[in-house]
């Protein structure tokens, strides 16, 4: 296993950890649904004891979980009137600690890794650049108030679906190409 | 694509099907930073990857147990690479015992990757392949392998213990000087024979206390010349009569047997030459010198047990692949059907040895000789006995070699109390 020090990976992730449980749980607590909260403690303290305990196989399956429930909770806390900001936060933090988990796991499982320092700011720079991107467009997108009728909705999610299956289909032609 | 980017595609369709049904724009709008993030993987997902590898190896050939050290050495030279990760396919069967087969590195366009560890292992062939590269995007949501060709291969052949000179007798010898005894009187140092004075014999040649004896004669002392023979080693690789216990495999030691007689033939200048026997005939025609050390020790790296119906008993050995006369040491655990072509190979007229590594005391000795198994070792020990004298009996010369004493002590002790047979007609100079 790889002990090369990961000085921003390892301050960045229980920072995005926390931000995204705590935002969750505040979110939800506040419209009354504090019944998740245990929930999400649990699964925070099970993310960072695999990750004390050097499991970090085990930290990505916690990850991917926190992401899945980071989503859900948010969707939900949305349809029960929870403070969006909150939520969009929850998301961003949950996002950022999958993948810090996720690259974190791929550089220990190697036993040696070149320039491992370039390799991390690189790879910080660029979820930065997308956990930006992506809350400032969404906080945008939540201050709009638009109001779409249902053909528009149903073209839209038609547009969606279509566009999904063509990046998918290219993708697989590509990497059965390669 | 990987596992990842499926997750994160699978959530946000959810999400957003999810929202059109819910009649909530907020839910959708959730699902913008994966999007993007998403986006950026594509968008920096890894092109074609184009890497040249080199492979360089420390020797071509090591005994066992010797570290050897392997070198790989990619370029890139296609466009910079986010993530790439280069794990060496090491040969199975090699341990690696210092240094790492797998990388983790970032190379931009031109720029190398390189590994270095140290394996070892048993005897064998090995070859290396390729190398296995994997390059993702700087998410690791898509990724895209490919094997690198960096083809090389290392041989370790087997290890060989110091032989004191064979005494053995064939019934021809090559025309050159060596040490084997030539049956033909001549200058050497051996006694031969006692003859009549000859015209041209050195007066240092004649024997005093013979013609002391008679009146009108003088008698010269002949002695033996001294020769290099043709030896060819048959080792016997037939899997069912290998014995594999946890202490190892018998058909290694008959391995090391054959590589420390053909060291020691050829290093008294003989022609020897070798015939693996299993599941096929391999063989490296009758040689001198390194050279043809350097083949018996190829070969031997490479030998394996195997099976094939044909080669079941020992009768299809092709004894033209010796020349007439030679010496023949056959290396194997000697079973009852061996017994009729090893005796028939004598009679052929080859001077035959026989070094048997012994089954049963392997075998035993990995058992620990429980009680139960008393009475089938005292009857597989007769049995072997029998066949051994039998052998001895056809004039053949039988070492039985219990693997856990040197083999150079028990050849000197077995071939000590059976000397080489003396068959041939005795040819005056």
């Amino acid at each position: 296993m790889n002990a090369s020090p990961l000085h921003l990976t390892t301050r960045l992730l229980p920072a995005c950890m926390i931000a995204a449980l705590s935002a969750l749980s505040l979110g939800l607590a506040l419209r009354g649904a504090a019944i998740f909260v245990p929930l999400f403690v649990i699964l925070g303290v099970a993310w960072g004891y695999s990750r004390h305990r050097r499991q970090h196989g085990l930290a990505g399956i916690l990850a991917d979980l926190v992401l899945v429930v980071a989503m859900a909770g948010a969707a939900i806390g949305l349809l029960i009137g929870a403070l969006p900001a909150l939520m969009l936060l929850a998301v961003v933090m949950a996002l950022g600690t999958w993948d810090l988990t996720h690259f974190e796991r791929r550089l220990r499982a190697i036993a040696r890794v070149e320039r491992a320092g370039d390799l991390e700011r690189r790879h910080v720079r660029w979820l930065l650049v997308a956990v930006v991107c992506g809350s400032a467009i969404a906080s945008f997108a939540l201050a709009i108030r638009t109001t779409l009728g249902f053909g528009a909705m149903v073209a839209l999610g038609l547009l969606a679906a279509l566009a999904l299956s063509l990046t998918i289909s290219t993708l697989r032609r590509e990497s059965s190409g390669a | 694509m990987t596992g990842r980017a499926t997750l994160l595609i699978a959530l946000v369709v959810a999400a957003f099907f999810l929202g059109l049904a819910a009649l909530n724009g907020g839910v959708i709008v959730l699902t913008i930073p994966l999007l993007i993030y998403l986006g950026l993987a594509l968008v920096r997902r890894p092109e074609a990857i184009r890497l040249t590898g080199k492979r360089t190896i420390g020797a071509d050939r090591i005994a066992v147990g010797e570290p050897i050290t392997v070198r790989l050495h990619l370029t890139n030279d296609g466009p910079p690479l986010g993530e790439l990760r280069v794990e060496d396919s090491v040969a199975p069967g090699l341990e690696v015992v210092a240094g790492q087969t797998q990388v983790l590195a970032s190379p931009a366009t031109g720029e190398s990757v390189s590994l270095e560890y140290s394996v070892r292992g048993g005897r064998g062939a090995y070859r290396f392949q390729y190398a296995l590269v994997t390059a993702l995007d700087d998410f690791g949501l898509f990724q895209r392998q490919a094997r690198i060709p960096t083809a090389a291969s290392v041989l370790i052949h087997p290890t060989t213990q110091k032989l004191r000179p064979i005494p053995i007798r064939p019934p021809r010898t090559r025309g050159f000087a060596g040490p084997i005894p030539a049956r033909q009187g001549g200058s050497g140092t051996d006694f031969f024979a006692v003859r009549e004075y000859q015209t041209g014999d050195r007066l240092r040649a004649v024997n005093w206390h013979v013609s002391a004896r008679h009146d009108d004669r003088i008698f010269s002392t002949v002695f033996e010349q001294e020769r290099i023979a043709d030896i060819g080693l048959i080792l016997d690789a037939r899997q069912q009569h290998d014995v594999r216990t946890t202490h190892g495999s018998l058909f290694e030691h008959s391995v090391q047997a054959t590589a420390s007689l053909a060291e020691a033939f050829l290093n008294a200048g003989n022609r020897v030459g070798l015939l693996v026997y299993g599941s096929g005939i391999e063989g490296v025609f009758p040689g001198y010198g390194r050279v043809q050390h350097n083949r018996l020790l190829r070969a031997l790296a490479r030998a394996a047990i195997g099976h094939h119906f044909v080669f079941e008993k020992l009768d299809r050995l092709p004894t033209r692949f010796f020349p007439a006369q030679s010496q023949i040491v056959f290396v194997g655990p000697l079973v009852n059907d061996d017994v009729p072509t090893l005796g028939r190979l004598r009679t052929l007229g080859y001077g035959v040895m026989v070094v048997s590594p012994d089954p049963i005391a392997f075998e035993m000795r990995a058992l620990g000789a429980p009680p139960r198994t008393q009475y089938a070792y005292r009857i597989a020990r007769a049995e072997r006995r029998l066949n051994l004298q039998t052998l001895s009996r056809r004039g053949v010369q039988v070492v039985d070699w219990d693997v856990a004493l040197p083999l150079d002590a028990v050849l000197r002790t077995a071939l000590a109390r059976q000397p080489a047979q003396r068959r041939s007609p005795m040819r005056m100079p």
